[in-house]
């Protein structure tokens, strides 16, 4: 690990990269602490004020301070990425594995579902279950697990399927060793490097589709704070303050950054035949 | 089609009556009765999907109980707008994007080809609403140098490409570092190819090896990718047209779904899923027409 | 003494690398008589494609020409601009490469690329489809005209070499190289391919560079042979004086490995034991020392001289000057 992270310091981009994640999360996850103000704390007086000492980056038309909403924001787009990523993999490799080593007729079954999905444009899929079931982060979140699964998925059964053809395995089985272990031992290693790589590149993307459903109203009730909804408010108000859109936006733009050039780094460490057109 | 029946499926599984929140909490029992009735909901599930698909052979796609007016109508009337936006978003970003993937694979490792290679990767990584966003901001609110809402006036052409601008842009943004990754690296694989070697090896002009032999074939994933990347565009394409206010297919899907105006939805729905799918197909003939290994391997 | 159509004279190349300079070729001699076959045999890494390539002068970036001279009909090549080699490439000279299926290019019909080679004469596009139908007769190709228009993976690889071929003697050079041609072909096809260029080379009067591993082939075919060894040429002769009467012990073990040569059957073929040597950094004396039977204290020490041992036929070995 630290040898990996050795090397990604070496490389410009990757170092970037790693400073903007490092200090994203962390401002989200002391947000508590570093916040000057309660994020949805009303103060009509205030309201509509560029930035000055006193509040960061402003106020929004409520009199909220923007630095202390952006903040808490990140909290969001965190518990968003983090939960939906992990249960997406835990369910994508499940599915996966059960595609690749069950009978023919489940891995149709399953492949289905993953196609039809992916075929989906995300954000009318997600448009449309929010607009049924109602906006909340619940929703979204679940969203997004349905459509990050079928990435993992897929992966994951084309590795299974390879090491299913493969004779030591049939050996193994022979041999009566459980599947499970099969799995473990000769699918999960290799899917692990490819894995990591998607979803650290899928870990932007899913907070851009949260952002943008808070966006849309369709995310977090207000007045929860969103860096979507802070984009939101923004909108509403760009002919009269450019701030909520730049608070909004700025930490948008470098945690995707971030997150990208850092997946980038880690792409071309861990699967160094990538490198070779560069 | 499976898509289509699973969305058809989910709305009709929502706990709730969509006729009765369609009309809102102040309906009366016989309102809901005789909506339900216009919507179609009263039989069961599976005649409903059977009649609408029979519905849609005849291109009959429902009407818009609001309205009153023909779903397909609606539909198509928005759709030229979506796709002119679409269109040049592409455009654009392929005239910029291929030139400077070409650019970038010739003269790899200098520090414009670095340098390239880094705003491309920040291209692809802003969210397109972020950058349609800041787009608004900048551009037409601040420095006023395009519209910000609407799509200009029916018939006036340079009105028309004014508003088509910023969008697109936003749009084409993403698109412009992600087809120049694109071919920069089908370049570099195709110039280290032995065909260019023997093209070399005649005397050819190093321009007419490049750009004849070698971009023709680098250029050849680029359909591919915009073919099936149509998803992405459309969801782009919805994102944007809401934030300049612009008609089209997106803010029609948004703004259905938030009144829960479901023939709507489900006609504007299908009419994507249906462009999804012309467009992948069609990336594939082109692509066939293209490459003459293709072609004999259908 | 027949006029040469190329003459080589100590050309050595360099290639930059990570480990140091490697050098790939050294002080190479070598000699193609107008109207002749000459063949160069040598295993892989010998540094026949880098020789070629010099030739050409289509060498990769890292490297460099310390020193040399590279006669074509009366021209150093290596002093010439790159439009001046341009315009030879091709023209004057021609290649013919080892694999025809990704030399050719795919998306391309072979008309159009037989055609688009002709950009420097001044014909009529007519004429210019008219040569390449003709060239195409001329290698074998039946129903010429219409096979233009085809691509070449519709081609066999046994045509797709002669198309290759077609190519490189439309423009009727004065020097044909052929690297490998029949190494991706079968045994039959390889013979075909041989007779065919034989036939041509006898019809447009051309004289070819055919390099091969295939000591058959290269008797067949050629006139003159030339040995090389990592990066250095050990000998050079008529096929007969060489073939027969080996003066490099190189040569040697390659004739008594050849397995078409071999007449007892054995249990294992005869290899020569031991490797070639690092080229960054190269040990004193001879380069074959470490794998030579006959080798002698003065190997250690000097690098052997290129000389006549007898009348056309050079060396570069201590035990045939002593």
């Amino acid at each position: 690990m630290s040898n990996i992270l050795k090397r990604i310091t070496h490389e410009p981009l990757g170092l970037i990269g790693l400073i903007l994640v490092i200090l994203i999360v962390a401002s989200a996850l002391l947000a508590n602490f570093i916040a000057p103000y309660d994020p949805i704390a009303l103060n009509i007086l205030d309201r509509l004020q560029s930035p000055s000492a006193n509040h960061l980056l402003g106020t929004d038309q409520l009199g909220r301070d923007l630095f202390s909403r952006v903040l808490y924001g990140g909290q969001v787009a965190l518990k968003v990425a983090l939960i939906s990523i992990a249960a997406a993999l835990s369910i994508g490799v499940l599915l996966g594995m059960i595609a690749g080593f069950g009978p023919r007729w489940l891995d149709n079954i399953i492949m289905m579902f993953f196609d039809t999905i992916r075929s989906f444009p995300t954000v009318m899929f997600a448009l449309a279950t929010v607009a049924l079931v109602g906006p909340s982060l619940e929703t979204v979140i679940a969203v997004i697990i349905v459509t990050t699964i079928p990435n993992y998925g897929r992966v994951v059964r084309t590795q299974t399927l390879t090491i299913k053809s493969n004779e030591f395995i049939m050996a193994e089985r022979a041999m009566g060793v459980s599947l499970i272990r099969i799995l473990g031992v000769h699918v999960l290693p290799n899917v692990i490097g490819p894995l990591i790589i998607l979803a650290s590149m899928d870990i932007p993307t899913v907070i851009a589709l949260e952002a943008g459903l808070s966006f849309l109203g369709m995310g977090v009730k207000p007045p929860t704070p969103s860096w979507g909804s802070i984009l939101n408010d923004g909108y509403t108000l760009i002919r009269n303050t450019p701030w909520p859109i730049i608070a909004g936006s700025i930490p948008l733009v470098l945690i995707t950054l971030g997150f990208t050039f850092l997946g980038e780094s880690l792409r071309d460490l861990i699967d160094p035949k990538l490198r070779k057109s560069i | 089609m499976l898509a289509v029946t699973l969305l058809f499926c989910m709305i009709h599984m929502v706990p709730g009556d969509p006729a009765r929140i369609l009309l809102g909490p102040k309906a009366t029992p016989e309102l809901i009765a005789s909506m339900s009735a216009r919507m179609g909901l009263d039989s069961p599930l599976p005649v409903q999907i059977l009649r609408f698909f029979g519905n849609l052979f005849r291109g009959d796609l429902g009407m818009d109980v609001v309205t009153n007016r023909p779903v397909a109508d609606i539909v198509f009337n928005q759709l030229p707008y979506t796709l002119w936006l679409i269109f040049t978003a592409i455009f654009f970003a392929a005239m910029i994007g291929i030139p400077l993937g070409c650019y970038s694979a010739l003269h790899r490792n200098t520090l414009a080809d670095r340098i390239s290679g880094v705003l491309s990767v920040a291209c692809i990584t802003a969210p397109s609403f972020v950058v349609a966003i800041f787009s608004l901001l900048i551009f037409a609110v601040t420095l006023k140098w395009f519209p910000a809402v609407g799509a200009g006036e029916k018939g006036a052409f340079w009105d028309q490409v004014s508003h088509l601008v910023l969008p697109a842009f936003a749009i084409g943004l993403s698109w412009i570092g992600y087809l120049a990754r694109l071919v920069r690296a089908s370049m570099l694989e195709v110039m280290g190819e032995n065909h260019i070697r023997t093209a070399r090896a005649y005397g050819l002009a190093e321009r007419t090896v490049v750009y004849r032999y070698a971009l023709k074939l680098a250029v050849l994933p680029t359909v591919t990718v915009i073919g099936v990347g149509m998803g992405f565009l459309l969801s782009a394409a919805l994102f944007t047209e809401i934030v300049f206010a612009r008609p089209g297919i997106g803010k029609l899907i948004f703004d259905s779904i938030t009144t829960r105006n479901y023939p709507v939805v489900m006609g504007s729905v299908l009419i994507s899923t249906i462009m999804f799918v012309i467009s992948t197909t069609l990336s594939d003939l082109i692509n066939a027409w293209l490459d003459p290994r293709i072609r004999a391997s259908l | 003494m027949t006029e040469n159509v190329l003459t080589i004279r100590d050309l050595s190349v360099h290639y930059h690398t990570d480990r140091g300079e490697l050098k790939a070729m050294r002080h190479v001699n070598l000699d193609v008589p107008k109207g002749s076959i000459v063949g160069i045999v040598g295993e892989s890494g010998c540094g026949k494609s880098t020789l070629i390539s010099a030739i050409i002068r289509l060498l990769a970036e890292n490297s460099t020409i310390p020193n040399g001279v590279v006669d074509f009909e009366n021209r150093d090549l290596l002093k010439l601009s790159e439009d001046e080699m341009r315009a030879i490439r091709g023209d004057r000279m021609s290649i013919v490469f080892q694999d025809p299926m990704s030399t050719l290019n795919p998306v391309l019909s072979i008309g159009r690329q037989m055609v688009d080679i002709q950009y420097r004469d001044k014909k009529s596009q007519t004429e210019k489809i008219k040569h390449s139908t003709d060239m195409l007769a001329s290698v074998g190709i039946p129903d010429p005209a219409s096979r233009l228009k085809q691509f070449p993976h519709e081609f066999s690889g046994g045509m797709q070499q002669r198309i290759s071929i077609a190519m490189a003697l439309q423009a009727q050079p004065s020097l044909l190289i052929a690297d490998e041609p029949t190494t991706a072909l079968d045994a039959t096809l390889e013979v075909q391919i041989i007779h065919l260029l034989k036939a041509l080379q006898e019809d447009i009067g051309c004289s070819i560079l055919f390099i091969s591993h295939h000591l058959g082939v290269i008797a067949e075919l050629c006139d003159y042979v030339v040995v090389m060894y990592a990066g250095e040429v050990v000998e050079e002769g008529t096929v007969s004086d060489v073939f027969h009467r080996p003066a490099h012990p190189y040569t040697e073990k390659l004739l008594q490995c050849d397995p078409a040569g071999i007449a007892t059957k054995s249990r294992s073929l005869p290899t020569i034991p031991g490797e070639i040597p690092d080229l960054v950094t190269l040990p004193p004396g001879c380069i074959f020392k470490n794998r030579c039977e006959h080798v002698m204290a003065q190997c250690d020490t000097e690098v052997p001289q290129w000389t006549e041992s007898t009348k056309g036929h050079f060396v570069s070995c201590h035990r045939s000057l002593s």
